[in-house]
């Protein structure tokens, strides 16, 4: 996969390289066992230090995305919880706020929200929706 | 490092041609001035044009390699290399100074092989005149040194960056005594040792201001700077001291271009002298001025006696001539036929006289050379005998006054026409000999010292040579001489008389000039002055017979109107003088009482000198306090504003820099800015009160994990 | 046990009687590449010259590798690498030229990475420095630092003036000198993308103190954004860790680092429930503490 990062955007550009990562395991570009580029590669690949890939893959190795082989590099991980349910809600609440604001400020009602939210979640993931 | 010497030549390389022009066009100019112009042909006028030339292309030298390193961030790419400063300062001199020696010998080196060329066949110049010029060129080498120091040390241009050069201007100064070999050979070692230790000094300093650079004087150092540094400021601050009192001095004088006293004589045979002085008055003109004193006992007002009259031309206690006798220059011959130039008599070295003829457009061509026993032409150089260099007396023991400038006549003519080369007389130390080139033939007409020697005068200026009188040093004899010494041949004849001229002058008696008035065998009138090296004593005796009857008088010309005195009579001149730094007042004149003058203006600049190194202490103590020195450091410069002068303020207001200070915060009283501990209270300085927007991540960020996380990666 | 490639402690320097930096600290471990932030004239220059021994200190000290920097001998100059403020060269000079003289000064010199670097450039060794470009002297200097093969590398403000291109071949050649490992840069640049980029940790000078010395995402992590409406004028208010304010309008924000209840409470009450807080960016992080000190004045609590 290709990955591409802005400097002085509004993410860091740890998250970004997270993010990227994220997304494509999630939408199934990246499969478990599928190996990511070593941190030096990334770097040198993105110009950017390679302290900022190591934060961005410890950060992921520590949400159970990656998991690391010593001596060979990351790799996509199975999926595990790390978190706990709460902490998760905790996380899935922040975004949904920032959601909710937006829908708000844009005049969507819940209902008409909540049809899109599924229909994205059907695109990206390829799940038909019950 | 060999590509760092070779950027180095190219780079000063380029500034060669500068220098070599600038020494050409000043050899250029001396050659120009190929007329008889005495001054130009000496080695000492070759000497301070080359002492100018050399110390504008070394001061520019070091500028234009240093300056532009001073410029933004030149510096840092100089400085970080492998490479340390002081090797690049190094191979910097070894390079500048070869550049340098080329582009100022070279020419002068052609200007020596020109002359060994041509010979003395157009003017009496040799090859080796250009031997003090070399020597000074050298030692002009500290206004390179100097120019570093300028160009390195951040000071304010207006400040005391400019006094490195006035530091640097100190060392050729120790060439100088070169142009008085002979006699100042000892001067000569001691100034040369001085010089180079001048110059050492200067490199050192130098060297200390480009290795430190512009970080240098950060605004409040209780650092000093170095030793060196210190050197040379205070020897810029003396020399500064020095030229501004000495401008002074000389804008308040009225200097005196020429001191003559003659003696005249009452109808009653009483002699008078008659001081006559040529005054510049502070540059506007020149003016006349002339005094009477009674000789004889019977001291009456001079005013009461308008018949005195001169009956003698002036005697010459005027200067001496400027050129002084060295070993470089050939040496000017008093010859008795030579006095209006026509024509020139020159002593080589070895003992050779060389004959010039003056033609019409004032070019001189040799003629003869003459040795002892032997008249040789124009082409023979080699002299059979060597052995006797000082056979023939040299010019300055003749001053011009003596044979041609008449008493109270502004501009002398010539009294005698214009002689061919065929013949001449000249006097010897050892003698008056009579030189017949057409015959080549040298006749010895007097054997005896000659210490001065004189034709009797008669009324209105003229002299008439039947007459001779010649002082040998203890005494006047009187000759009557036969033929006529301008057109030859020429016989001194018998003895008329003789009197004895005892002098306590000793050994310093330097020069004396006879004047001579005759009339008959009864009747004629002798006076000889003479005077110590330095001018202070002078002395007259008059002798005189009125039918037969032979009276002796003898007179010490009162000291307040020594030539000296008269210089320094003015109060402004004195305060102006005293303000000289007494150290070198103290010097200059410990040497030249060593030298075996005496030094009365010492005492008379004393009372000033006094209260000048007060006021020095006074200001030195301020400057000191104001910089914040300890006190100990403020006593030792109130101690060295005595001894240094005026300058002294302003040497430690330069040593040291300003003294910043800021409110401790435990005592409430100022402290230093860089001290780490205050001096009041000796508290340490505390942290910052925080902003309260401060981010410092506590945990640096461990460079073992990031190195572990890297290989990590890189494994794969 | 990790070395300390800078070290400054309790540095200070005055210009006459203008302190342009204050007792400042900092260490900086070997292998990092550490961004030296803050606007012209906060002390930026001031602090590399020191650390160069370029400019001796008022008080304090410094030292690279080990050894005060007033001290540094021609051993230990040569395993540093210094690119000067506007890229100084002695511009007479070829391409070639500079390169035989630099090497004759460094014994470590890699003739092979000096070509490399300059073709990263596109420079051609036969020309002569005066008549290259503004980047591609930038180039040769950085070319030149380099190839000495330092083992710390001192950069002021090497992008002013560099085109896109320029400036991310730059980049490349910082990060590939990091490599090897055991290597240290200090950047000091406006240029805050390059920092973002480049760094893992960054510095901010405001009037000739450090304010901030931590990791990127550390230091961002601690700042936030409010945002709120508000007719009153709000120049008085204080708010606990208030870093700068700008107001459009009725619109205020805040950038504010280590957000406590106080401040929330000070900012509810002053926009109700206009409020609301945002994560900030680097960039805006950054900015905010240059900007502060031009309103300096107004904002320091007395």
């Amino acid at each position: 996969m290709r990955y591409r990062i802005v400097a002085g955007s509004n993410v860091p550009i740890f998250r970004q390289i997270a993010d990227q990562i994220a997304r494509a395991v999630a939408t199934g570009e990246l499969k478990i066992g599928d190996s990511v580029p070593s941190v030096r590669q990334l770097a040198r690949d993105l110009v950017i230090n390679p302290n900022t890939v190591a934060k961005a893959y410890s950060d992921l190795v520590a949400s159970g995305i990656l998991e690391t082989q010593p001596g060979r590099g990351y790799f996509i991980s199975k999926r595990r919880q790390v978190f706990t349910k709460t902490e998760r809600l905790r996380r899935l609440d922040e975004t949904i706020d920032l959601l909710i604001s937006q829908s708000v400020s844009l005049d969507f009602s819940a209902s008409e929200v909540l049809e899109r939210v599924k229909e994205l979640f059907a695109q990206k993931l390829c799940v038909v929706p019950e | 490092m060999n590509a760092w010497v070779r950027k180095e030549i190219k780079d000063s390389i380029r500034w060669l041609p500068i220098g070599m022009v600038l020494m050409v066009a000043l050899i250029w100019y001396l050659l120009a001035s190929q007329s008889p112009n005495f001054f130009a042909w000496r080695a000492e006028s070759l000497f301070t044009l080359a002492w100018f030339v050399s110390a504008i292309f070394a001061t520019f030298l070091g500028l234009a390699n240093y300056l532009p390193e001073t410029w933004g961030s030149a510096r840092g790419f100089l400085v970080q290399r492998g490479l340390s400063l002081h090797r690049i300062f190094v191979i910097r001199a070894v390079v500048n100074l070869a550049v340098y020696l080329i582009a100022m010998l070279v020419p002068l080196g052609a200007l020596a092989v020109f002359r060994f060329v041509i010979g003395t066949t157009t003017a009496p110049v040799s090859p080796i005149q250009v031997v003090p010029s070399v020597v000074v060129v050298l030692f002009s080498f500290s206004f390179y040194f100097g120019a570093i120091a300028v160009a390195c040390r951040p000071c304010r241009w207006y400040g005391s960056r400019l006094f490195p050069l006035l530091a640097s201007l100190a060392v050729p100064l120790a060439a100088v005594p070169i142009l008085s070999l002979p006699k100042m050979l000892i001067v000569c070692v001691f100034a040369f040792s001085l010089g180079i230790i001048g110059m050492l000094l200067l490199a050192a300093s130098s060297r200390v201001a480009f290795l430190r650079g512009p970080s240098q004087p950060a605004p409040s150092r209780t650092r000093n700077i170095s030793l060196y540094e210190k050197c040379m400021m205070l020897a810029a601050v003396l020399v500064a001291t020095v030229l501004v009192a000495v401008f002074f001095a000389s804008i308040f004088n009225n200097s005196y271009s020429r001191v003559y006293h003659s003696v005249g004589f009452t109808k009653e045979g009483m002699p008078w002298l008659i001081e006559t002085r040529y005054i510049v008055k502070n540059g506007s003109g020149e003016q006349l001025h002339e005094a009477k004193f009674a000789i004889s006992e019977s001291s009456e007002d001079v005013d009461s006696k308008p018949d005195v009259q001169a009956l003698m031309q002036g005697i010459g206690f005027s200067y001496p001539w400027n050129y002084s006798e060295n070993f470089w220059d050939m040496k000017y011959v008093g010859s008795f036929t030579s006095a209006d130039g026509y024509p020139l008599h020159v002593m080589g070295f070895r003992g050779l006289l060389y004959v010039y003829q003056l033609d019409a457009l004032q070019h001189s061509r040799l003629i003869a050379v003459v040795v002892k026993e032997l008249v040789g032409d124009a082409g023979m150089q080699q002299a059979p005998f060597e052995q006797t260099p000082r056979l023939l007396t040299n010019g300055s023991n003749y001053p011009p006054v003596l044979t041609g400038l008449a008493f109270s006549d502004r501009n002398p003519s010539s009294t005698r026409k214009p002689l061919g080369a065929g013949s001449f007389t000249i006097a010897a130390t050892d003698g008056i000999y009579y030189v017949d080139l057409d015959t080549s033939k040298i006749k010895r007409l007097l054997d005896s010292n000659v210490r001065a020697y004189s034709y009797s005068s008669v009324a209105n200026g003229t002299s008439d040579s039947n007459k001779l009188a010649v002082w040998d040093g203890s005494s006047i004899s009187m000759f009557q001489c036969e033929g006529s010494a301008l057109n030859g041949p020429f016989q001194i004849g018998e003895r008329i008389t003789t009197l004895s001229t005892p002098t306590d002058f000793g050994s310093k008696l330097q020069s004396g000039d006879v004047q001579f008035d005759y009339r008959d065998p009864d009747n004629w009138a002798i006076a000889i002055g003479y005077s110590r090296r330095n001018m202070v004593k002078q002395k007259v005796e008059v002798a005189r017979s009125i039918q037969k009857e032979i009276q002796h008088y003898t007179t010490t010309i009162p000291e307040s109107l020594s030539v000296v005195n008269l210089n320094a009579m003015k109060r402004e001149v004195l305060i102006a003088g005293s303000s000289i730094p007494p150290i070198v007042l103290a010097t200059t004149g410990t040497i030249a009482y060593l030298l075996g003058d005496e030094i009365p203006e010492l005492f008379s600049y004393l009372r000033f000198l006094v209260a000048q190194a007060l006021l020095s202490g006074i200001m030195a103590t301020l400057a000191a306090r104001w910089r914040g020195l300890s006190a100990r450091q403020v006593a030792s410069w109130c101690a060295g504003g005595f001894l240094i002068g005026l300058g002294t303020w302003f040497l430690v207001l330069s040593i040291y820099p300003r003294a910043v200070y800021t409110k401790c915060p435990a005592c409430n009283r100022n402290r230093r800015i860089e001290g780490e501990k205050c001096e009041s209270c000796g508290a340490d300085w505390e942290p910052l009160t925080p902003l309260g927007i401060e981010v410092f991540e506590q945990k640096n960020l461990d460079a073992e994990a990031i190195e572990d996380r890297i290989v990590l990666s890189q494994s794969t | 046990m990790s070395k300390l490639a800078i070290e400054a402690k309790g540095l200070t320097r005055y210009f006459g009687t203008k302190p342009v930096v204050q007792q400042v600290n900092f260490a900086i471990p070997v292998g990092s590449v550490v961004g030296l932030l803050g606007l012209n004239g906060a002390g930026k220059s001031t602090i590399i010259k020191m650390l160069m021994g370029l400019l001796e200190p008022t008080r304090g000290s410094c030292s690279l590798l080990g050894v005060e920097s007033m001290s540094l001998g021609p051993d230990e100059r040569s395993r540093i690498g210094y690119t000067i403020e506007g890229h100084f060269l002695y511009s007479g000079m070829t391409v070639r030229a500079a390169e035989a003289l630099q090497a004759d000064c460094f014994p470590k010199w890699d003739s092979l990475l000096y070509q490399a670097t300059l073709q990263r450039f596109g420079i051609s060794p036969n020309e002569r420095i005066r008549h290259l470009s503004r980047g591609q002297r930038a180039g040769i200097s950085i070319a030149l630092t380099l190839s000495s093969q330092p083992e710390l590398l001192i950069l002021d403000d090497p992008s002013l003036g560099l085109d896109p291109v320029s400036r991310r071949a730059l980049n490349e050649t910082i990060l590939s000198f990091m490599e090897p490992g055991g290597r240290t840069v200090l950047i000091s640049s406006h240029m805050l993308d390059d920092i973002e980029r480049v760094t893992d940790r960054v510095m901010i000078m405001t009037e000739g103190r450090i304010v901030v010395d931590s990791s990127l995402s550390h230091f961002v992590s601690r700042l936030s954004i409010w945002t709120c409406e508000c007719s009153e004028p709000l120049d008085r208010v204080q708010i606990p860790g208030l870093v700068s304010r700008r107001q459009v309008g009725r619109q205020s924000s805040f950038v504010v680092v280590d957000v406590d209840e106080d401040a929330q409470q000070v900012m509810y009450r002053l926009g109700g429930n206009t409020v609301r807080q945002e994560e900030s960016t680097f960039d805006e992080g950054v900015m905010a503490y240059m900007s502060r000190s031009r309103s300096a004045s107004s904002l320091i609590p007395t």
